[in-house]
């Protein structure tokens, strides 16, 4: 079929250009980590480093090859999805490989990031739904300025803040999110609470008026006119046409909010001491781990352009227009 | 060779001459404070109203499990002795491994693995007498070949400690027996128990450990688990030394990056002990019933340093200016919410041959002014580095640089990552005036280290080969009494012409929910020192 | 542009203008009454209103309202500033590539994607080691992290006009690329522009915040209300002032600039297209 052709034609466009800002990306973050001075050896070695024992373990992690080698063996193994070892661990005699240290992390961010969002698309569309309907009436008014307050707090403020209402008030909620090794951070509900409210909340005031102004659109449209002056009830009309076709830009809006999500999740989890990818990232930096850091931006590029690419898949699917436009 | 013991009796050798010193210093301490009016500030009140908080009270429990939470060092954390080097570090190895010279309440030292040390006339051969009945944890026994290894092991260019024993011959480190090690040194040394008690030299690791992934101590804990970063679970070595201890049956260690996660932690009872406080919370918390405010009787020495080698701190002038900016105890109250000591631009103090008779420092703008235009530099301009790194550092440096300003002093003050400030390749030993804390458990490392012109740690790039001289001869004295007359040169030196400005011990603070007991605080390090084996749960 | 001046007889208009004004008035004004010099230590760290501090003190012992009087006019200019540079730069970039029809188009809109992929707090921790923390620092970065979504934001739309009947025109007459870009598609694309001012601007005072809460932010002791909200966290315990007053007067600016934002584009006779979203640049 023709169309389904194009269809194909187009998404696989988007994955092979996906790969290749992915490959980009990561050049982008190797250089960036090579070029700080420093290195994991000096890191632990401390403060009376000997400079020879420095070159020692500098040679152990490669770091006397030149930069084009090291990189390529890196894509090399990297697309077997071998991420390398861990120089920390080298340079401590203990080698140890990346994806040891951040499937623990990443599972845990997974978890929270899919709780937040669970939470976040629904909130975000019935709030922008009804703020569109009324729009400029008291309803409208309300959600945007609670919205645009709590988006316009960082959020280890939106945090502390949560904390100091639902732990040291009301002692409903724990203010910290320890999740011990072997455990699931779906096992304890409660710890999530939290850190999900934080992120949702930061993001819900912006997703909703992004919604609603999308709504605001639909709902001129000729379409929804000529219902509403055919005398089909405004309940319907919402329903039928208003929503669906409102799904297409939602579409976008909430994969950048997922987008957003991933970055806000680094300050979250240092406020709630939650072990995930964040804070390993934050670590990996701090003790110039660079394959640690390599491997989790890479990683984590890889998740925002594939939000980006099933985004754009799903928008091709609903609106038919796009579909012959590459 | 005649081995002689040149000191008091055989029982007492280092302790007993630091328990005399020790006390000595603590009072005049204590009376020093007094004379500045310090109700809201002096440790004395501090000290006394966190004294009698029930962590010593009472007959110890047996059994229970602690949870100690810790600002942590992300996946750097090690327990490889060749490589601590961060409080978290520091206290996980003092649970695993135990140290030759252990460090008591007091400012005092008590007998670790290394119960006897004695030495030949000139001091250029010392016989160490290792405590029996000692096992690991996997039941071996501890002899003296551990030791040896240790030491040689500490030899290797990479292990943090190496430059402290660098006077010993560690090729002909020999036994005599299972426990006893001679130890001939390249220079004498007149008290080699010093430089054992820093958690850089002082733990034993056993003869042959190359793989530090399930580390084998002879400490009161064994380690169950260990993840860098996150946590490590311990459990308790039923034969440990010291009878009945430790009392705890586990203990786990939650590495932490956030500080007031660490207190949240505390008030939702996820850990029982953290450490640190911040200083502010702690003044606000001090005599509430939330949880016990511990505070240390000592700590890290606080400093400002200078390079001497360069503009415009290469003037002694200028530096004598500098240190007479600094209102000390006014630095106390602001950065450290008064919970420190004022200390007179030498570290050690209270500890034996510490120059006590020096008089105190204090801030002089117009001696300073005038110092600074026989200088020629009246309107100085200078950059402080600082970092986040210790509690009260940032806060210290900007109080510092608002004192300056009566002397007609302008500091810039430029915020570093705490990664780069410490970081040989980037920061750290190329700034010209900058911060830093000391731990100092005796006087012979820490000058050593840096205050010497070879010092590895020697921020302030000293080249003074007559101080060097004077530096080799006070440590390698035997003769105790010979000795402190050259630490008293030496000290007086320092005080007149150094590039430090010593302006504080900070107390460690650290927090205990209200059932935790035997931790009493520590002199030198923080969080009691370590001595995980007497801490108990009422 | 007459149209949009209207938004000021608006309900919406109004009460933003004023919110801004109140807080650019507080920032303007504080320097000169505070009633105390702003670095100077007052009392001890974190303590309650009371005893002649109206707001109580802040981490270090300076008193709170002095900080909050001299900490608004830092805040304001940095994010000018910023806003300023981001949107030179992604203005510039989506005009050329939404406008082009030739590679310069893919190629540009590609390396736009790889710098969104790039983790903002990852590359400011970076930045700060390798290059130090300073002010140019700090605003060169944000404006790096908040320039691509700009970008894609202008991208999207001239794309949409260049289709339009009164730009052929303009390519048949045989302007010049410049002029159409400046006359016919800048004027066009402005409501997009517009509304997302107001987001960026509040994103770059986000981003200054949550950099200082890594530690890599600006210098102490400048007084600066994002700078407040982090370093005063220690004490929020303390003295909850500390940090509600600066977070509140970043709220009152973030609501009145939105208003503002969202009265010109009513005014212009579009709401808010389905465009982009500008917290893009913390994706990932």
């Amino acid at each position: 079929m023709k169309l389904g052709r194009y269809r194909f034609v187009a998404i696989l466009q988007r994955l092979l250009v996906g790969v290749a800002t992915l490959i980009a990306a990561s050049v982008l973050v190797f250089l960036g980590t090579a070029v700080i001075p420093g290195s994991p050896a000096t890191a632990i070695l401390g403060a009376e480093a000997n400079p020879e024992a420095v070159a020692k373990i500098e040679q152990r992690l490669g770091y006397d090859k030149p930069l084009v080698s090291r990189y390529l063996d890196w894509l090399g193994n990297a697309a077997q999805g071998d991420f390398g070892l861990s120089a920390v661990s080298v340079a401590q005699n203990q080698d140890k490989p990346v994806s040891e240290i951040i499937s623990r992390p990443m599972w845990n961010t997974l978890c929270l990031a899919l709780a937040a969002i669970a939470l976040l698309i629904p909130a975000s569309l019935i709030l922008g739904v009804i703020s569109a309907l009324k729009a400029n009436k008291w309803q409208d008014h309300l959600i945007s300025t609670f919205g645009l307050l709590a988006a316009s707090l960082p959020e280890f403020v939106v945090g502390a803040l949560l904390v100091s209402v639902f732990f040291v008030g009301l002692d409903l909620l724990p203010p910290i999110s320890l999740v011990a090794p072997g455990e699931q951070p779906l096992s304890n509900p409660k710890i999530l609470v939290l850190p999900v409210l934080t992120l949702v909340l930061t993001l819900v005031g912006w997703s909703a008026r992004l919604v609603r102004s999308g709504t605001i659109e639909v709902l001129k449209a000729d379409y929804v006119q000529m219902a509403r002056l055919n005398g089909i009830r405004e309940r319907r009309v919402v329903q039928r046409y208003v929503l669906r076709n409102s799904l297409a830009p939602s579409v976008q809006i909430f994969a950048l909010c997922i987008q957003y999500l991933f970055g806000g999740v680094i300050v979250t989890e240092a406020v709630f001491q939650y072990p995930g990818i964040g804070t390993a990232l934050v670590m990996a930096v701090n003790s110039h781990d660079n394959s640690l850091v390599q491997a989790i931006a890479t990683i984590l590029a890889a998740v925002y352009i594939s939000i980006n690419i099933a985004a754009d898949a799903i928008v091709i699917q609903l609106v038919p227009k796009l579909r012959t436009q590459v | 060779m005649e081995m002689k013991d040149s000191r008091l009796g055989r029982r007492n050798f280092i302790f007993g001459a630091s328990a005399a010193v020790g006390t000595i210093a603590l009072a005049s301490t204590l009376a020093a404070c007094s004379s500045d009016g310090g109700g809201s500030g002096s440790p004395k009140t501090l000290l006394a109203s966190a004294a009698g908080r029930g962590t010593k009270l009472g007959n110890p429990k047996r059994g229970g499990h602690l949870r100690v939470a810790m600002i942590g060092n992300g996946t750097s954390e090690t327990l490889n002795t060749a490589h601590l080097g961060s409080p978290i570090d520091a206290m996980r190895a003092f649970a695993v491994y135990d140290p030759l010279v252990r460090s008591a309440p007091g400012f005092k030292t008590e007998p670790g693995l290394a119960i006897n040390w004695e030495h030949n006339d000139d001091g250029t051969e010392w016989r160490v007498g290792l405590r029996k009945d000692v096992t690991w944890h996997d039941g071996k026994p501890f002899t003296a070949d551990d030791v040896i290894y240790t030491w040689r092991q500490m030899g290797n260019p990479d292990h943090v400690g190496h430059s402290q024993v660098a006077d010993i011959d560690l090729d002909r480190l020999s036994k005599d027996g299972d426990h006893s090690v001679i130890v001939p040194l390249k220079k004498p040394i007149g008290r080699l128990y010093d430089f054992f008690v820093n958690f850089t030299t002082a733990f034993v690791i056993q003869n042959g450990t190359k793989d530090f992934s399930n580390p084998i101590g002879t400490g009161p804990f064994k380690v169950d688990r260990f993840i860098p970063g996150e946590r490590t679970v311990l459990s308790a070595h039923r034969d440990y030394w010291d009878p009945g201890r430790p009392y705890l049956d586990q203990m786990t260690l939650l590495s932490f990056t956030d500080q007031s996660a660490l207190e949240n932690a505390l008030l939702s009872k996820e850990a029982d002990v953290i450490s640190p406080l911040s200083y502010p919370t702690a003044r606000a918390n001090l005599n509430t019933n939330n949880y016990q405010v511990i505070v240390s009787e000592g700590g890290p020495n606080y400093v400002f340093y200078m390079r001497m080698d360069r503009e415009p701190f290469d003037d002694v002038r200028v530096r004598q200016a500098m240190r007479l900016i600094a209102d000390r105890q006014a630095l106390i109250n602001a950065s450290l919410s008064g919970f420190g000591e004022v200390m007179n631009d030498l570290p050690g103090k209270g500890l034996p041959f510490y120059n006590g008779s020096i008089e105190q420092r204090k801030q002089d703008i117009a001696k300073a002014k005038s110092l600074l235009k026989a200088a020629g530099k009246s309107d100085l301009q200078v950059i402080l580095q600082t970092a986040p790194s210790l509690p009260g550092f940032e806060e210290a440096a900007l109080v510092f640089a608002e004192q300056a300003k009566k002397a007609g002093v302008t500091v810039t003050v430029k915020k570093e990552t705490t990664a780069s400030y410490f970081n040989h390749d980037l920061l750290f030993m190329k700034m010209d005036f900058a911060q830093d804390a000391l731990p100092t458990p005796a006087l012979a490392p820490r000058y050593k280290s840096s205050l010497s012109s070879e010092a590895s740690l020697n921020e302030v790039h000293r080249k003074d080969p007559s101080f060097d001289a004077l530096l080799a001869k006070a440590i390698a004295e035997p003769d105790l009494a010979k000795a402190a007359e050259y630490w008293n040169q030496l000290q007086q030196r320092e005080f007149d012409e150094g590039g430090y400005i010593v302006w504080a011990g900070a107390l460690q603070v650290n927090a205990a929910a209200n059932n935790v007991r035997g931790i009493s605080g520590g002199w030198w390090l923080g969080l009691d020192d370590f001595r995980s084996f007497e801490w108990w749960l009422a | 542009m007459k149209r949009a001046r209207s938004f000021a007889r608006t309900g919406r208009g109004q009460i933003g203008l004023f919110l801004v004004a109140v807080v650019v008035g507080v920032a303007v004004i504080g320097p000169f009454v505070m009633p105390y010099d702003s670095t100077a230590i007052v009392g001890a760290p974190g303590t309650p209103p009371g005893n002649g501090h109206i707001l109580g003190t802040d981490y270090l012992g300076h008193d709170l309202l002095s900080r909050l009087l001299s900490g608004g006019w830092s805040v304001l200019w940095l994010s000018v500033a910023t806003t300023a540079l981001a949107y030179a730069v992604g203005v510039t970039i989506g005009l050329v590539a939404g406008y082009s029809r030739t590679l310069l188009d893919p190629i540009l809109m590609r390396l736009v994607d790889v710098i969104l992929a790039f983790p903002p707090l990852l590359f400011f921790l970076i930045a700060a080691t390798s290059v130090g923390t300073g002010k140019a620092t700090l605003v060169i970065g944000i404006a790096i992290v908040l320039a691509p979504g700009v970008a894609r934001i202008v991208y999207t739309a001239t794309r949409e006009v260049s289709v339009c009947a009164y730009v052929e025109a303009a390519v048949m007459r045989g302007e010049r690329t410049w002029s159409i870009l400046r006359r016919e598609v800048l004027p066009n694309i402005s409501s997009y522009i517009i509304t997302n001012l107001g987001l960026t601007l509040t994103f770059s005072i986000l981003l200054v915040a949550s950099v200082n809460f890594l530690s890599l932010g600006l210098q102490a002791p400048a007084s600066n209300w994002a700078l407040m909200i982090s370093e005063n966290r220690p004490i929020l315990k303390l003295n909850v002032w500390a940090i509600v007053a600066p977070a509140g007067m970043l709220a009152i600016l973030t609501i009145g600039v939105n208003l503002i934002g969202d009265a010109i584009t009513d005014a212009l006779g579009r709401s808010d297209g389905p465009g982009e979203f500008n917290r893009a640049k913390w994706a990932g």
